[in-house]
Order: structure tokens, then C-alpha cells, then sequence
């Protein structure tokens, strides 16, 4: 191992190079997390506008007009070429710049280095340029609402021919390219950050940090940085590719024949199911990218208020690993009914199914780490528990939509909207919001207003479940995703007041974190002031100043005795035994 | 305070699992009206399965979130693992996982297993935003199609030429099936990927251009029902709605028999 | 700055009274447009594809007009216009839209002219989704949807186009087609087969006739002031559209039941 990496660069003094161009993780990770806050802004009110269009598709709404004169007509009915820009917009933003930013780049890049008791990242240049390119991934996106013919609207999975024919939807011509290359500028980023990922945790461990006593969000972590590196490149070179037929006048995913509009198109030989196989590919591994840092927050901050030790930390460990492994080999469950070989849907059925197993222990790894606990509920005790909740709820329909038989139901219904919102965006959303209450005060050097933290928990919490878990009856019914207005259909009319219900539900759900917002800007300014270790932890990040300062230890690096989750060892006098402190040096009861 | 949040945690997850199992006993799918019971059959043995999960884990993080609240003078037990136990439901799980995939095999083998003989062939081409039906007419045989012929008074570009196409019968968003026979469905797409969805029928097959797929089901109750598309297809996809009429075969006879041929329309 | 939008007003105000002028010492362009062949019937339209559509009908017999022969055996739905002779010179565009109408899921006119500059205003009179969707080659292309009855998208064409058509694609035989031209000298014949431009400045012209499905026939004329010259198109109905001009076909091999395409090079 590698130990005199140590102040590799010097704290420097310029605000340009302190705050914006700056080498220090800790700022680059706060980087990536309030801007994937701003993207997460702008997605939840495209969410807004789609539960507006869903729950009352037909009601005239002209102060809709006022405010978006582009996207309604005069007398406020929504165009209908603009909604699926706003669902294929809510789902990029939120599954690429928000879920897979805040955890893993934003949180990752600001963890890392203070929980294996490292000076900084081991490639800090790179890591800066990974923020930049991001934060250019960003203004594309947003940029692509203003070009002609609007934002991206082939939804988030771009199946071609939709997105390679410029003329099949408004969205296909500019925005459908400019989403390409914000995407290509987000991969770029996300894989700079994964090999500084793995190259910082494995190289820059400090001393007796064994890989068996890394605190379970670091293994997390470690494994989003491998699942990006290789399955990323899977749909950068998709992407790229339908770039080309787009604008070059190659053939890899559109077939002969195509006619749009009476017009023959002059494409010949492409396959739309090779984009699916490669979109999947990377796509199956990144809800992993989304769900297992959640998974790694939740474990630490369950051990930590529960004053216990994580239950089998070696399973836990062994689950995220075979979590990882499994996730390259299900792809194919998304494409049960596209026209696959059903001889492929076999073996992508029996995969999916085997992968409920590492993570059904994983719940009950988090039941068993509570069982004779002693519970503190602090909000991001609160928002960690909602984690285990909503990975339960979303976990188990999946089971459902891993039968490829009963996948001929639900498939591309508001079934597997409820199921992936519950599990992978909820996880993600609550591991987000649970690190943020629990880390910002080596953030920030204060803390968070807890009655705000758990007001803003408990709507959200509820509003999360009215919001979502209604749809599993949607999806049963047959309605449709993605689909501007589900009273054409006579078997859906009944369902309204469903979704009159999901969309009040979703609006109370944006209204709270609104809460979210002001506690956050307000206790960076008036929070109570943070001592080093206030929730009493055992990790490394805990051991120096809140906010941690340059290099992130004044003096030398900690050095590590023992796993992160001794929590109310017996004969010990405190109730948790910090990673850093010598045997010798721990009181215990009898030598009091 | 630790009190009050323990209570409402435990409660509302109480309430959760209540609610949940109520709501999810109600008929949300519609009416079944063909050959495909098992797939009911299926979704009804995994709401179970996973019903039983649910409130299990649910009641269980309830109990534990109540019981083990912050208490004075408590400590908390100092518990690393239990192998037996974690062997006990991994192998539980992988049990129960194993179980259910087998019999959800069986049943795809069964859904994807090739047309009776007998069956009736009627062709289905998405295109946006409607589904054009084509039956073979007497001579049983669809006529040749021709992607350079496609204008908007011959939707599928049919080859006017091929005798085979004379009598073929073209249809709009109108698919008329007998009850009790098999039909076997070729699905296209003229453009881009749209999905044949019938609720009521449990099926559900994307339509992709450059590819025909067949599917087979039985239609086992006469009446008139909604064909809806399910994958993204434009701004339009909302709106791709079609009808599947089911009638008793003498009815099906007359309706076929009443319609003009393609070089008669 | 002010100084420089006086003088371009000056300019403007000139020049429209150069054209009014021109307008005012006009010629006419009359004439009709003869069918001598038979034409193929056109065919009924499936209104039951959408029941809204079925209602709106009630029960009519609609058909596809995509050969309209009058009783006086002249061609309906010509669009008339001139092709060239008119260079260098700028028209103002009129102020009020160009109108298509859905109703009855049909559109009304299926064929229209339109200037440059001046608004295409499409309307659904429908209580029913109708998309508007113009696919050019030249830059006019939209698509937008109009799911409820009363809504209406105007549009500003951007380039000189005979035929732009439009379609809509919830209605697959819907079809309309619009004449966009730089100029306000173009007609299109009706239940008589007959045309008027009028106010046409003097000069020689090629004068165009184009039908859906025969295709264009040009013809020279020369208009003098406040004359009228009359001209006859007859269309034989063994005439051919260019459909698609701007696609490439492929190469084609039969294979079985469907033609389906074999990857080759293409040929010009």
C-alpha cells in the first residue's frame, strides 16, 4: 500500500481556485451534489407538470398558458408533442444527473478520502475535470429545451427508430442529439470519477484499513465505480452510434423499409433491438449505480444509531458483490416482450430471480442489525429507515416482473413505474436525503435543524408511498406508461380518481422539499454549531474537524484498529469504539 | 420524543401493510377473455408469495422499531452474526426463488410454444398512430407487401400485382376474432417499435420494424375490447387505440363475408 | 437609429405602392382543367378505425378524394400557380392565415396555396386527436397535435415548396396538400375545374398545373395588362405523380411472402 501520498497539493488561496476550480474532494463532492440538487429541482417540477397533465388531461388550465406559453395552448391544454419531453427529460435528469450524481460523485467524492483516512482523491486534477465535463453534460441538457423542436422525446431508454428518425417525434431532431451528447460528456465524467474511485480505494487506504474494515458505503462505492467503468461504455458506443445514423446516414439500429408519414426512409439493415441490448446492458447495472450507495448509507447510519453492529458485516459485503456481479447478466428482463429470443428471456428470468436472493439478505441483514438495538431516531436514522422500507415495497414486485409470463401484463405499465420509483429512485431519493442530514456537518460545520428534518422526513415518507404505491393498480389495470391522457381509454377511465389522488400526493411530495431546501441554506448559515463526532460514530471522518479542513487531518493520518460498526461493545465504557483508537487505548470497565 | 417517532414509524407502517393487502385484493386485473388463466394463475401465487414477504419483513421492522426504541438504562446487544440463521434464510429465499422461476418457465415455454395448426392467421402492422389488420381472405394466403407501394390509400404498400392479395381484407383499428378458435397474429411495425397490447387477453408483444413476430392465444369470450399500444411510439402513442371485436364463429363468418376485399375496397 | 427605421419605412411604403401599382395594371389568368381518362375509384374511407370519427359522419359514405372527376369532365383539387417568370420580384404576403380545417376527420380544402410569410393555420374541428404532421425536404416540416375540438397551430413556412404534404397520423388516410409559393398567383380548381389569378403584373410566365396523383403539366403564357388570357390543362390520366422526389429507392429482392430489403449500394 501506498502511505506517503500525503498533502499532495497545497490548500490554495484564490476564491477561483478554492471554490470553483478547485482540487479538494470535499468541494468537488459538494459540487456534484447542489448541482445535482439544481437538475433534481428541474425534474421534480417536470414530474410536476406531468401529474398536472395526468390526474385532469382534458381540464382547460390557462394560468398554464401564462407561465409556459410554449408547452400549453392558449386556452391551457397541454400540447401533446411536449409531454413526452417531459417524461423522457424527468427520466434522464433524475436516473443519470441527479440519482447516480448526489451518491456517487457527490457524496463518493466527499467520503472517500475522510472514511479510508486518505489526504484527498488519488487523481485530484482528473477528479476536477470529471466535475467540469459534468457540469458541461448539464448545460447541454438543460440547452436542449430551447433548440427547435424541443428536448429529447423517445423517452429515457431512446429506443430507435423513435430517437434515429428525425421526423417520428418533434424531440428527434436537435434535442434528441444534443441528449446524446450530454450523455456522451456525462459518461466521460462518471468514468474519470470511477477511476479515481477505485485507484483511491484501493491505493490510498491509511494504515491497517484492510479492505474487510472499509465501512460498507465505501464498499459501495467501490463497486458503482467498477459497475460504471465497464458497463458505461456499452452505451457510449450505442450512443455514439445512433448518432451516426442520425446524422450520418448510417444504418446500426434502423432496418430497411421504414416508412413514416407515407415517406420511405433510405436506412437499411439496422437492428432496434441491438440498441436495447447495449442501452440494457449499461442500463440494468446503473439502477445498481442508483440503489447500492442507498444500501451503503443505510447501513452505516442503521449501525450507527441503532448502537449496534451492522449484522454480518462479510454478508453484507459478499451481497454487494453478488448484487454486482448479477447485475450484468438480467439486462434482458427489460426486454421480456420486445421480440427477444424466448430462449434468452429463460435465462434472463432465472438470473433476475437469483438476484432477489443477495437482496432480500440484505433486508434481513437490517432487520437482524435492529433486533435488540437501541434506537435513536434522528432524521437521517429516519430517512435510513425509509430506505429499508421502500426497498422492501419496490424489492418485491420485482419478483413479479422477473416472471417474464406475468412481465406480458405488467410490462410498460404504471406497475413497473410504481415498482422502479419505489425501489430505485426512492432508495436513491432517501439515501440522498439521509447521507445529507447525516453528513452535513462535516460538510458544513453545522447541523441540520432536526424538527424541520423530520417534518420534511414524514411528508415525504408518506406522500413517497400515496404517490407510488397506487400505480402498482394502475399497471395491473393495463394502463400504460408514458401516455398523455389515460381517459381515451374506456378501461382506464375509472382509474381517475387514482390519479387525481397520485398527483395531489406527488404535489404535497414537491411542496416538502421546499422544507428540504430552506433548512439546508438555512443551517449552513444559523445551524447549532457541529463538534467533531456529534452523533457519536466509529468511521475516520468523525476523528477530524467539522468541516474538515485541507488535507482533511492537521497532523498525521489516523491509523485503524478495527472494523467501523463496534457499537456497545461489552466492558467498554462508551458505547461505540472509534476505528482509530488504539486497543490499549480503549476504557473499558474495569480499568475505569 | 423517541417515543412519538418509534410510534409513528411503527403505525404507519402497520397501516402500510393494512392497506396494502386490501387494496391489492380488489380486481384490478380486467376481465380475462382468453386462453391465458395461468398468467392469472401466476400473478395470483406471486401477490401471495410476496405478500407474505411483505408483511412479514414489514410487521417485523415495525415490531423492532417500536421494541427497540432508545430507552433509559437499555444497551444495545452486541451482536456480530449468526451463521445458521443467515444460512437458514438465504437457503429460504433461494428456495422459494428457485420454485417460482420453474413454474414461470413452464408457463412462458407454454405462451411462446408454436400455433395449432388450425389456427387463424390475421396480420397486425403498427404504424403511428394505428394498427393496420390484414386477414388472407378465402385463399388463406397474405399477398405480397412492398414498402414502395405505401401511400395513404394502400397503408401497408400491398402488392396490387400478387393475385394472393385480391382478396385479402384490410382493416383500421378493427380486429374481429372468432371465440374458441386459436388465432396466431403476425406483428409488424411499418416505422418504429410499438407494442400490441390487450388487456383483457394477457398479451402483450412489441411490434419492431424488419421484424415479424408471431403470437398465438385463444379468445375465450365474445364481446368488444380495447387494443392499446405500450411502448412509446411519438406524440401520438396515447391515442393508438384499437378494438378487438370477439364474436361466435357464425357471426365471424358474416363479418369476414361482408367485408370488401382489398381489390374491391 | 430612428433616423434608419424612417427610411426604411419610406422604402417599404415605396415599394408596397410599386406592387399595388403593379397589381392595379394586372392581367387575369383564367382557364380549367380537363380529365379525358378514367380514373380509378377512389376509396371508401374506414371511419369505424376511430368511433369518434364514425359519429361525426353518421353513417355517410366517405371516400378518399383522391381523383375528384366533375360532371363536366375537368379535374378537381388542381393547384394551379406560376412557376417561373415572376424572379426578383417581392409580393407583400396577405395578412390573413391560410386555413385548413379537420372535420369530419377529413381536411377542408385537401388542397391549398399559401404565400411565403403568410400564416398556414390548421384547426381541429374535431372532437377527436388530429396531428398535423408536413414531413419537407425544403425546411417546412412540423408535427404537432391538437387533442381537443377548437385548437388550432399556426405556422410560418420557410421555403418555396409544390406539394408540401400534410398528414395526420392518427387518421392514416387524412392527407392534405399545400402549395407554398413565393408569390399570391396561384389557384386551385373546384366543382367546375376552373381557375383565376388575378392582378398577374405583365410578362411571360410558365404556368403550372399539379395533381396528386397525375402530376404536374406546364404551360407558357404571356400576360399583358388588364387582359385576359385564357389556358386549358388536360390531363389524360395516364400521367404519374413523382412521388417522393428527394428518396432514393432501394434495390429490392422478393423473399418469400414480403418484399424486404437486401443491403446494397446504391444506384442514381
Amino acid at each position: 500500500m501506498h502511505h506517503g501520498h500525503e498533502g499532495n497539493h497545497e490548500a490554495p488561496q484564490s476564491f477561483l481556485r478554492r471554490y470553483i476550480f478547485s482540487l479538494d474532494h470535499k468541494v468537488i463532492g459538494i459540487q456534484y451534489y447542489l448541482t445535482a440538487l439544481f437538475m433534481m429541482l428541474v425534474a421534480g417540477l417536470l414530474a410536476m407538470l406531468i401529474r398536472i397533465q395526468l390526474a385532469w388531461p382534458q381540464a382547460a388550465q390557462p394560468w398554464l398558458h401564462k407561465i409556459l406559453p410554449g408547452l400549453y395552448d392558449p386556452n391551457g391544454i397541454m400540447r401533446p408533442e411536449y409531454y413526452p419531453m417531459l417524461f423522457t427529460m424527468h427520466g434522464t435528469l433524475m436516473v443519470f444527473f441527479v440519482m447516480s450524481t448526489a451518491p456517487v460523485s457527490g457524496f463518493g467524492n466527499f467520503l472517500i478520502p475522510l472514511q479510508i483516512g486518505a489526504r484527498d482523491m488519488a487523481f485530484p486534477f482528473l477528479n476536477m475535470m470529471s466535475y467540469w465535463t459534468f457540469f458541461v453534460g448539464c448545460l447541454v441538457m438543460l440547452a436542449s429545451f430551447f433548440v427547435a423542436g424541443g428536448a429529447a422525446a423517445a423517452g429515457w431508454t431512446a429506443y430507435p427508430p423513435l430517437s434515429a428518425l428525425r421526423e417520428a417525434i418533434p424531440g428527434s431532431q436537435w434535442g434528441q442529439t444534443l441528449w446524446i451528447v450530454g450523455m456522451v460528456f456525462f459518461i466521460a465524467s462518471f468514468t474519470m470519477g470511477g477511476l479515481n474511485f477505485v485507484t483511491t480505494i484501493l491505493n490510498l487506504r491509511t494504515r491497517g484499513m484492510s479492505m474487510f474494515r472499509l465501512p460498507l458505503t465505501i464498499w459501495a462505492m467501490f463497486c458503482v465505480a467498477v459497475l460504471g467503468l465497464l458497463s458505461f461504455p456499452a452505451l457510449t458506443a450505442g450512443a455514439i452510434m445512433l448518432l451516426f445514423d442520425r446524422h450520418f446516414g448510417t444504418s446500426f439500429f434502423v432496418p430497411s423499409g421504414i416508412v413514416i408519414a407515407d415517406k420511405l426512409t433510405s436506412h437499411q439493415g439496422g437492428s432496434p433491438l441491438l440498441w436495447q441490448h447495449l442501452f440494457w446492458f449499461l442500463g440494468h447495472p446503473e439502477v445498481y449505480i442508483l440503489m447500492l450507495p442507498a444500501m451503503g448509507f443505510a447501513s452505516d447510519i442503521i449501525s450507527v444509531f441503532a448502537r449496534k453492529p451492522i449484522f454480518s458485516y462479510r454478508a453484507m459485503v459478499y451481497a454487494i458483490l453478488a448484487i454486482s456481479t448479477l447485475s450484468f447478466l438480467v439486462w434482458g428482463h427489460h426486454m421480456f416482450v420486445s421480440g427477444m429470443s424466448p430462449y434468452l428471456g429463460m435465462a434472463f428470468a432465472i438470473f433476475t430471480l437469483l438476484i432477489a436472493v443477495p437482496s432480500a439478505v440484505k433486508v434481513f441483514n437490517w432487520l437482524a442489525t435492529l433486533w435488540r438495538a437501541k434506537i435513536h431516531f434522528t432524521t437521517p436514522m429516519l430517512f435510513a429507515l425509509g430506505i429499508v422500507s421502500l426497498f422492501i415495497s419496490g424489492g418485491l414486485s420485482g419478483i413479479w416482473l422477473g416472471q417474464a409470463p406475468i412481465d406480458i401484463q405488467v410490462h410498460d405499465t404504471y406497475f413497473v413505474v410504481a415498482h422502479f420509483h419505489l425501489i430505485m429512485a426512492g432508495a436513491a431519493l432517501f439515501g440522498v436525503f439521509a447521507a445529507t442530514y447525516y453528513w452535513f456537518p462535516k460538510m458544513f460545520g453545522r447541523m441540520m435543524n432536526e424538527t424541520l428534518g423530520k417534518l420534511h422526513f414524514w411528508l415525504t415518507f408518506v406522500t413517497y408511498y400515496l404517490t407510488f404505491f397506487p400505480m402498482h393498480f394502475l399497471g395491473l389495470r393495463g394502463m400504460m406508461r408514458r401516455i398523455y391522457d389515460p381517459t381515451q381509454y374506456d378501461l382506464f377511465k375509472p382509474l381517475q380518481p387514482i390519479n387525481e389522488l397520485i398527483s395531489i400526493s406527488a404535489f404535497v411530495l414537491g411542496a416538502a422539499q421546499l422544507i428540504f431546501v430552506f433548512n439546508f441554506v438555512w443551517s449552513i448559515f444559523r445551524g447549532k454549531k457541529a463538534d467533531r463526532n456529534p452523533w457519536r460514530a466509529n468511521t475516520l471522518e468523525w476523528t477530524t474537524e467539522s468541516p474538515a479542513p485541507h488535507g482533511n487531518w492537521r497532523g498525521p493520518l489516523p491509523v485503524v484498529y478495527r472494523g467501523p460498526y463496534e457499537y456497545s461493545v461489552p466492558g467498554a465504557v462508551e458505547d461505540y469504539i472509534p476505528q482509530h483508537v488504539a486497543p490499549a487505548e480503549v476504557k473499558t470497565v474495569g480499568t475505569r | 420524543m423517541s417515543r412519538i417517532q418509534a410510534f409513528l414509524f411503527a403505525g404507519f407502517t402497520i397501516l402500510l401493510v393494512v392497506v396494502a393487502v386490501w387494496a391489492f385484493r380488489k380486481p384490478w386485473l380486467p376481465d380475462l377473455a382468453a386462453d391465458r388463466a395461468a398468467i392469472d394463475a401466476r400473478i395470483y401465487l406471486t401477490m401471495t408469495v410476496t405478500g407474505i414477504a411483505f408483511i412479514l419483513t414489514q410487521v417485523l421492522l415495525a415490531v423492532f422499531i417500536w421494541r427497540f426504541r432508545a430507552r433509559e438504562g437499555q444497551t444495545a446487544a452486541y451482536w456480530h452474526d449468526n451463521p445458521r440463521l443467515e444460512f437458514t434464510w438465504t437457503a429460504v429465499t433461494a428456495g422459494v426463488m428457485t420454485i417460482l422461476v420453474l413454474g414461470a418457465l413452464r408457463l412462458w415455454a407454454q405462451v411462446y410454444s408454436p400455433p395449432p395448426a388450425d389456427a387463424l392467421l390475421v396480420e397486425v402492422t403498427g404504424q403511428q398512430f394505428a394498427w393496420n389488420v390484414r386477414y388472407p381472405g378465402p385463399d388463406g394466403v397474405l399477398g405480397r407487401t412492398d414498402p414502395r407501394r405505401i401511400t395513404v390509400d394502400n397503408p401497408l404498400g400491398i402488392d396490387d400485382q400478387d393475385p394472393r392479395s385480391a382478396d385479402d381484407i384490410f382493416l383500421v383499428n378493427q380486429l374481429y376474432l372468432p371465440v374458441g378458435r386459436p388465432v396466431r397474429l403476425r406483428i409488424r411495425s411499418k416505422d418504429v417499435i410499438h407494442s400490441f397490447f390487450l388487456p383483457n387477453f394477457r398479451v402483450k408483444q412489441d411490434a419492431v420494424p424488419g421484424m415479424t413476430i408471431d403470437i398465438w392465444f385463444t379468445p375465450t369470450q365474445t364481446g368488444t375490447f380495447e387494443l392499446a399500444c405500450a411502448e412509446h411510439c411519438g406524440l401520438g402513442h396515447y391515442r393508438m387505440r384499437g378494438f378487438v371485436v370477439v364474436q361466435t364463429p357464425e357471426e365471424f363468418a358474416e363479418t369476414l363475408a361482408s367485408l370488401p376485399p382489398w381489390s374491391g375496397q | 437609429m430612428k433616423r434608419g427605421f424612417l427610411i426604411l419605412g419610406c422604402v417599404a411604403f415605396l415599394v408596397g405602392g410599386t406592387l399595388t401599382a403593379y397589381g392595379q395594371a394586372g392581367g387575369t389568368i383564367t382557364g380549367k382543367v380537363n380529365f379525358t381518362g378514367t380514373a380509378s375509384p377512389n376509396r371508401l374511407i374506414q371511419m369505424g378505425a376511430d368511433p369518434n370519427c364514425l359519429k361525426i359522419n353518421a353513417g355517410k359514405k366517405v371516400y378518399q378524394e383522391v381523383v375528384v372527376v366533375n360532371p363536366n369532365k375537368t379535374l378537381k383539387n388542381v393547384f394551379v400557380h406560376i412557376k417561373s417568370g415572376l424572379e426578383g420580384k417581392t409580393f407583400s404576403p396577405p395578412k390573413e392565415p391560410a386555413l385548413i380545417d379537420q372535420q369530419g376527420c377529413i381536411y377542408h380544402p385537401r388542397v391549398t396555396g399559401v404565400m411565403l410569410g403568410q400564416t398556414l393555420r390548421v384547426k381541429n374541428s374535431d372532437p377527436t386527436l388530429h396531428n398535423v404532421h408536413a414531413w419537407s425536404q425544403k425546411g417546412n416540416s412540423f408535427n404537432v397535435a391538437q387533442p381537443v375540438q377548437g385548437m388550432t397551430n399556426d405556422f410560418q413556412l420557410k421555403a418555396e415548396e409544390v406539394m408540401l404534404q400534410i398528414k395526420c397520423d392518427v387518421h392514416p388516410w387524412m392527407i392534405g396538400y399545400v402549395g407554398v409559393v413565393p408569390h399570391p398567383f396561384f389557384a386551385v380548381t373546384g366543382d367546375e375545374g376552373t381557375f383565376t389569378i388575378q392582378n398577374v403584373p405583365p410578362g411571360k410566365y410558365v404556368l403550372q398545373a399539379w395533381h396528386e396523383k397525375y402530376g404536374a403539366l406546364t404551360q407558357n403564357v404571356e400576360v399583358k395588362a388588364g387582359a385576359t388570357v385564357t389556358v386549358e390543362f388536360t390531363y389524360t390520366g395516364t400521367e404519374k405523380a413523382e412521388l417522393n422526389p428527394g428518396f432514393i429507392l432501394q434495390e429490392l429482392k422478393v423473399v418469400g411472402d414480403d418484399v424486404l430489403f437486401r443491403p446494397v449500394f446504391r444506384r442514381k
